[in-house]
Formats: C-alpha cells, structure tokens, sequence
C-alpha cells in the first residue's frame, strides 16, 4: 500500500463522509388524510368564549327558518358539557334573505349588539344557512336583525367570533 | 696457525668446514658433540685451542650452555654458528658469552675473516701505558683491568671494546664504527653484538649497571667512555 | 534476540567499516518496514471506523429522521382533524386564514397553507411558498392520503407535508370519505433533526482521530517488535562482514525470525569454521616453506663450504672440471640466497619480525650501501647531508641495494638516487633511463617470484627481491611506489618512509 494510494482512499473516504446528511426526496405517502369539514349546517351557541359553531350533520335545511328549531332545541348534553348554552329567547323568528342580505325578525330582541352573545348567535348561524343554501360567499353574507326597538346590523358572523 | 676447536654436529658441514680451516692452515679439532669439546678444552692449556667455533644446535648440551662453560673457564674467543639467525638464538648467545655469531650457509673464506678478527682482538695493541679512571685501572700492555685492585677477567672482544672506548674518554662512538673497529665486520653487521659485549662489559666493571658511569650511552648516536 | 560473541576476545568495532553507524538516530521513513507496516494499519483502521461508523450513522440518520417525520405526520394529522371540526366549507379567505394559523400553532408555528378552490391563506404571508413543490401539490390533489416530501431550501432541510382534508364522516348523503375540496400543507422545519445528524458526523469524524492515533500507536509496537530483531541481526551481520566471526545471535521463540536467526548462526558458524581451516592450511603451507628453507640451509651450509674449494682449486682441474667447479659453487651461492630470501619472507608472513631501530643518517647509509656494492661509480646521488631518521639500517639497505641493483640490471645508465624529507615523510627516489616498465606489468612488480623481463629466465635476483623491499618498508610504516610513467625517463621506484618510526622491538 504506497503512501500515494493510502491518502487518495482518505480523501475518498472523507469526501464521502461530508455527503452525508438530511438528503431530500421524492414524494411518499404519510397515510390517511385528516378529516372533519362540515358540509351541512352550523349553529351556534353562547360560550364563555364567545358564539360557538357546533355541526348538525345529519339535518337537512331547506329553508332559513329551519335554523331556528335548530336554535331552540338547544346545545346536547356533550355540548352542554363543554359550556354551551342557548341564549337566544324563545320567540318567532323569522329570517328573508336577499341577495346575501338576510333580515331576521325578531321579536322581544330588545337589544342587538356585537357584544351580545345572542346576537351572534343569530347572525353566525343564518349567515351559514344562507351559504349552504344560496351559496353565498361567508364573509359575504350580512345579517340585519329587526327587533322591537328598530333594526340592528347589518352584522357580520367574523365580528362575532373571539378567537 | 692458530688452532681451533669446532663443535658441529651435522657430519657434512663439519667435514666441510674441517677442510676449509684447513687449507687455510689450521690446525683444526672437530667434534661432534658439546661434551666432546668441553672434555678436549679440559685438557692442560687448553690443548694449545686458540679459539672455538660452536654451533647452536648439538645434541646432549646445547651451543649455549658449551659458551657457558667455556665462558666460565676463561677467555677463549667464541664464535657461535647458527642456522636461524633468530632473534633469541643471538641475543641468548651473545648473552651466554659469544665474541660473535655467523650464519650458516657461510663461506669459508668469511669464516676465516671472523676467526683472524676475533684472534686480533685477543692479540697485542698499539699503546702500552697504563690509564686509571677512578679506581678502573686499564692496563694497555698487560691486557688486564683492575677494579679498586681486584682483577677483571674479560674475553678479547669485551677487552678490546673497552680499549676502543677507553682510548678516547668522552668521545662518541657509533654502533656502527665499533662494528668495523673492534669486530671488523661491515656496517651491516648486527649492532646487537655491540649492545650485548656493553652489557656484559657494564655487568662487570659498573658499580651500578643501571646507572653506567664508566661505558655510558648517549642516545641516538652510540656509547662513549664516561665522563667518570 | 540478543547478540553475543562466544569467545571473550573484545569484538570489533564497526566504526571501522565507515557504514552506516549503529546509533545515528534515522528519520522515519515511509518506505520502510515500519513506515508500511503504520500505514497499511492505520489505512485498515481507517476503512473500517469509517465504515462501522458509516453505516450505523446511516442508520440512526433513517431512524432519526423516520421518527421525526412520523411524529410530524401525527400531529399534522391530529390537528388538522381538530381543527376541521370548526370549519365549513364552502368557506371563506378569511376563515382558511385563521384556520391555517390554528394549524400552524399547533405545528409549532410551522408555516401552514390552506387552498380552497382559488384562495390561498397562509399563516405566514410573507414566507417563501416554493418549498410546496408542484409534484406535492399534484399529489395531494390527486390522491386522499397524506403526501410527504423533504426539500432542501435555503441551505436547510424541510418537510413538507400535504394532504385534502375530508369530509366530516357522519354526514347527510354520504359524504364521508369525500373531500371537501380544502387542501393543507405544512412546512415543518427539519433543522434540529439536521442538527442531531451533524452531531452525529461531528461525533464521529472527532472519535475518528483517536482510533486513527490509536491504530498508529499500536502498529508501531507491533513493528518494532518486528525491527528490533531484524535490527539485531542486521547489526551482527555487519560485525561478521568486519571479520567478527565468533557473533552470533539469540535465537528466541519458533517464529520465522528466529529461523532466521539460526539461520544466521548457522552460516556465521560455517564461515568461521571455513576460515579456521585455511587460515589454519595457510599457516601450515608457511610454515611448511619455513622448515623446509631451515631444513636447507645444513646441506647448503656444507655445499657453501666445499665449493669455495672446490673454486679456489679449480685451474688445477681439467677445463670441463673446472667449469663444472666454478658451476656447482655459483649455483650454491644462488641457491644459498634463495633459501635466505625465503625465510625471510617467510619471517614476514609469519609476522615473526622486528625492527631494530637506530638514528642513522640517510646520506651515510645510502653512500655506505652503494660503496659496500661497489656501486659507488655507476650512480649518480642526490643526498642532501643532515637527513636523520630513525631505522632498522639493515632494512634499509635492503630495500636500497634491491631497487638500485634492479636499476643497474635492467634498466639503463644514468641511475640516479635521490633523498628527500618533506612534511614528515622521507622519500628516496632510484630512477633509471631504461625502457621503464609497461602498463600491463606495473601492478605485479612487487609480487613474489614475478621477473619483469621474461626475456631473462634466469635473472641475478631469486624474485623475491621486490617483494621483501616491500615488506620492509611496511615493516617501518611506509611503503614502495611505481611512479607513473614519464616521457623521458625510465622506472622510478620512491621509497616513503614516515620520518620518526617506532621500534618494534
């Protein structure tokens, strides 16, 4: 072994050991996808973090009106649990929409403002009903609440939501 | 003639060397054996032997203890003969008392320039006074020297050495001039004999022969006689 | 594995080789044992910490991020469902805006878009959107099932996750499982998850280190455990190429190293054993031409004798007698200084001689050596008075009257000698104005029995002459040189001498 080729097969060997490292690679599988979007309709609740979405996959609505036995029959018992709560009062509410601009009736709603849970949760459940059945853009859908003392709004459903 | 008594054991050279001394008109005694030559010496004046020539290797007492003996005896002039011319076989022979050595193959007439050599330095001399040098009494015409009154018996080559050096106090004398004076050999000869008679001569004449007063060496050039 | 020497002579020292030395520290080198073996371990370690850590980073990266985008998708999910619960369709811009900021709040404050038909709301206007991509977008739309993807933006991780969000199952006509036609998409920031894998590369690009560091420590070991042996071994062999014959190595364990020490030892042992035995043939051979000259010289001794008779006699013979007289008594003398020379060099092989060492004056030896030849006539000397050095005078004249009789006999007159002293060194030049030697014949000058005109076969010398004049001036320390040819000159022999010897004895 002549000193010659011994320090050629160092070199060798340390240029090999420079290469090493994180290399980069092709594209390869990592599993199952994540999962979970909602497609129906979202109704929301009153939490100590502010209106809450929760889904309702297995509901069909069909109208803007059905939202609000959605509303009244309240958050279940596992929601309950997490601290949601309907604070929307019982009474006959009834929403028209216009070209994304929904008018929601509201009877006994004497106050309607964006710090009011209540009319968040208004807003932020009609504003999902009118995308889901008129496909209008979410942050585009805009909701006056008509109340005893005049009208409120327009609001939209991001002002409500704390995050 | 002179006469010479040889002591060879190998039975042609002594046959050679026989006939050569004899052509050259000694009369020649030629043994075999160192015991055959001492008991020949024994007999009264030597039987008239004027000089020896011994070889080194004989068999039963060897060439040393024969220069020994005869050494002991007197002072006859010796000449050993080697075959080797080893270090050690001269040295321990001149130590043992030899005049001088030879080695063999010699010629004879080389031989008889060594004989008539050593005969002349048992020979008469030309000065005849006598010299005193502190008790050392050198007597030139009697051939004797005296220490403090006791005799000194010295063989002719340490008593001519000695008269060469004698002759001129405090002069010095190379090796090599002592080689020609006294043994008469060329200036090739061995300077170990002028080394080993000075040793033998300071043996017998220095108080202290480590510290030579009489025969001192000066290094690098040679020996000369005191300053006492 | 130790080295040690058997014998208890003190062992030679390798410094004397001039090699590498032993405890010069060396610099590592890449190429070598130890470096390859370091590398390849640590290389090794490397690879695999960075491949364990690779893959388990892979892992925990995956699970990491499998966990966080499940969790993602959960929530995604759970909110999202949660959520839809409060939302309707058709719906407006307005509350896919705030459901789009619910979702993102519960994302921790991812940014979250909602599409319906043509609204788009975001939870964060101003974020960039691009992240949802078009192949996201085509299939959330075309699928019901969540969708996820990771995107890079902005140099960071997102997950983005989208999905259409259904129906809510319990619904009027049906509708469950159907879509509802709102689409949401969540861009969840995948940084920390981004953060923890960088920690993780962080974490082990920092634990790398240590493993690393580790890994070269312990092939070091290892390799020395292999280096130090052959260090050893490679140490004895060098003290064994030195002439250190008795080294030997331990040898410990059974492993090939220690086989190849025994090896070694083995081959140390042969070799010392070979050498022994013609060290031991050679010193006989000497030995043997040794006794045998000594043996010759008592036949020669009385040969000598006799044919000085027999030469003195010899106008008494009859002619032929007397040639075969004058014959036998040249012969003898020829043969006589043959047999001197071989003992002679025989002393030297032997290493059984000595210088005898006296001042002399080199002028008066030179003249005296010429004269005693009677030379003195036929050479001309340059002998400058004063030049005194201390040598065995005999040697000397050895050496002189070989080189000038050479020049006398076979080269051509004038013969000149000259003496000099200079930096220490004595030199004495004989030169002659003969032929000079030829190349070829140069380097054998000084070996034993070589004649250099081989025209004479029977020459004055024994051919020993040259080679003993050799010896001897070694013997002082010096040597004889050939000088190299000149145009007009002859042989040139220099003795060098250095100026002061030692004596031997």
């Amino acid at each position: 072994m002549t000193p010659a080729r011994a320090a050629l097969i160092c070199c060798v060997l340390a240029l090999a050991a420079t290469g090493c490292g994180i290399r980069p690679t092709g594209v390869t599988d990592g599993g199952t996808a994540p999962s979970g979007i909602s497609q129906g309709i979202r109704i929301y609740f009153a939490s100590d973090r502010g209106p809450r979405g929760v889904a309702r996959p297995d509901v069909t609505v069909d109208q803007l009106n059905d939202v609000f036995k959605l509303l009244s029959s309240g958050p279940s018992p596992a929601e309950r649990d997490e601290g949601l709560a309907n604070v929307l009062p019982e009474a006959d509410y009834s929403a028209t929409a216009h070209r994304g601009h929904v008018t929601v009736t509201a009877p006994r709603f004497d106050v309607a403002s964006p710090q009011d849970q209540g009319t968040g949760q208004l807003v932020c459940t009609l504003a999902r009903a009118e995308v889901l059945l008129h496909g209008t853009r979410p942050d585009k859908v805009q909701v006056t609440i008509v109340g005893e003392r005049g009208r409120a709004g327009p609001y939209q459903c991001q002002q409500f939501l704390v995050h | 003639m002179p006469h010479v008594l040889l002591i060879e054991d190998d039975t042609s050279v002594r046959d050679g060397m026989e006939l050569v001394l004899r052509r050259h008109g000694h009369q020649v005694d030629a043994v075999g054996t160192g015991e055959a030559g001492l008991e020949l010496l024994s007999r009264p004046r030597a039987g008239g032997i004027e000089i020896a020539v011994v070889d080194l290797m004989l068999p039963g007492i060897d060439g040393f203890e024969v220069c020994r003996r005869i050494r002991g005896r007197g002072q006859l002039p010796i000449i050993m003969l080697t075959s080797r011319g080893d270090d050690l076989d001269v040295v321990s022979g001149l130590e043992a008392g030899a005049d001088d050595y030879v080695v063999k193959p010699i010629t004879g007439r080389v031989l008889e320039a060594r004989i008539r050599a050593a005969l002349r330095r048992a020979g008469p001399v030309a000065r005849t006074d006598t010299d005193d040098f502190a008790g050392l009494v050198i007597d030139r015409a009697g051939l004797s020297v005296t220490k403090h009154g006791a005799p000194v018996p010295l063989p002719p080559t340490e008593l001519r050495l000695l008269l060469e050096l004698s002759a001129a106090p405090g002069r010095v004398f190379s090796r090599e001039q002592l080689l020609t004076s006294v043994w008469e050999h060329d200036f090739l000869g061995d300077s170990r004999l002028v080394d080993a008679a000075v040793g033998r001569l300071r043996a017998k004449l220095e108080d202290l022969p480590a510290k030579p007063r009489y025969i001192q060496t000066v290094r690098g050039f040679g020996y000369r006689f005191g300053p006492v | 594995m130790r080295t040690r020497t058997r014998s208890r002579g003190k062992p030679a020292g390798t410094a004397a080789t001039g090699s590498a030395a032993r405890f010069r520290p060396r610099p590592p080198r890449l190429d070598g044992l130890r470096g390859r073996l370091v590398i390849t371990v640590v290389v090794v370690a490397l690879i695999s910490a960075v491949t364990a850590t690779g893959l388990a980073y892979e892992e925990s990266r995956d699970a990491v991020l499998k966990r966080a985008q499940s969790a993602a998708v959960e929530d995604f999910r759970n909110r999202v469902d949660r959520l839809a619960a409060e939302l309707d369709v058709p719906t407006d811009p307005r509350t896919m805006a705030r459901f789009a900021s619910d979702v993102s709040s519960g994302l921790r404050g991812s940014l979250v878009v909602a599409q319906y038909r043509d609204y788009t709301a975001s939870s964060d206007p101003s974020a960039d959107r691009t992240r949802i991509t078009p192949e996201l977008r085509a299939a959330v739309r075309t699928r019901s099932r969540i969708s996820l993807q990771r995107v890079q933006h902005g140099g960071k991780p997102w997950l983005v996750l989208g999905a259409p969000v259904g129906l809510d199952a319990a619904g009027p006509r049906g509708s469950g499982g159907r879509l509802s036609g709102v689409e949401i998409f969540a861009v969840v920031s995948l940084a920390e998850e981004a953060r923890d894998t960088a920690d993780l590369v962080h974490s082990v690009q920092t634990g790398l280190a240590p493993v690393l560091l580790l890994s070269a420590v312990l092939a070091l070991l290892a390799a020395r455990t292999v280096l130090r042996p052959v260090r050893r071994l490679a140490r004895a062999t060098r003290r064994l190429a030195t002439g250190e014959l008795t080294i030997r190595v331990e040898e410990k364990g059974r492993d090939e190293l220690a086989e190849l020490a025994h090896t070694f030892n083995e081959t140390a042992g042969a070799l010392e054993h070979s050498v022994g035995e013609l060290r031991a043939q050679e010193a006989l051979a000497r030995r043997f031409v040794a006794d045998v000259s000594h043996e010759l010289r008592t036949p020669l001794a009385a040969m000598t004798m006799v044919s000085s008779v027999l030469e003195e006699d010899a106008d008494q013979l009859t002619p032929d007698a007397a040639h075969a007289a004058r014959t036998v008594s040249a012969e003898t003398a020829r043969l006589a200084r043959l047999v001197d020379d071989l003992i002679e060099i025989s002393r030297f092989d032997a290493r059984a001689v000595a210088l005898t060492v006296h001042e002399v004056d080199l002028a008066e030896a030179v003249r005296g050596t010429l004269a005693a030849r009677g030379w003195a006539d036929r050479v001309e000397a340059d002998l400058p008075p004063g030049i005194r050095a201390r040598l065995d005078r005999r040697r000397l004249d050895v050496i002189v009257a070989n080189l000038v009789g050479n020049a006398l006999r076979h080269g051509a007159p004038p013969v000149t000698v000259t003496v000099r002293a200079a930096d220490g060194q004595l030199s004495l030049a004989v030169a002659d104005h003969g032929p000079g030697l030829a190349p070829e014949v140069a380097p054998y000058v000084f070996d034993r029995f070589y004649k250099a005109d081989s025209a004479r076969t029977r020459s004055e010398g024994s051919g020993l002459g040259m080679a003993i004049a050799l010896e001897n001036a070694r013997l002082h320390g010096g040597t004889i040189e050939l000088a190299p040819p000149a145009p007009d000159a002859g042989a040139v022999f220099v003795l060098r001498l250095p100026h002061r010897t030692e004596s031997a004895s």
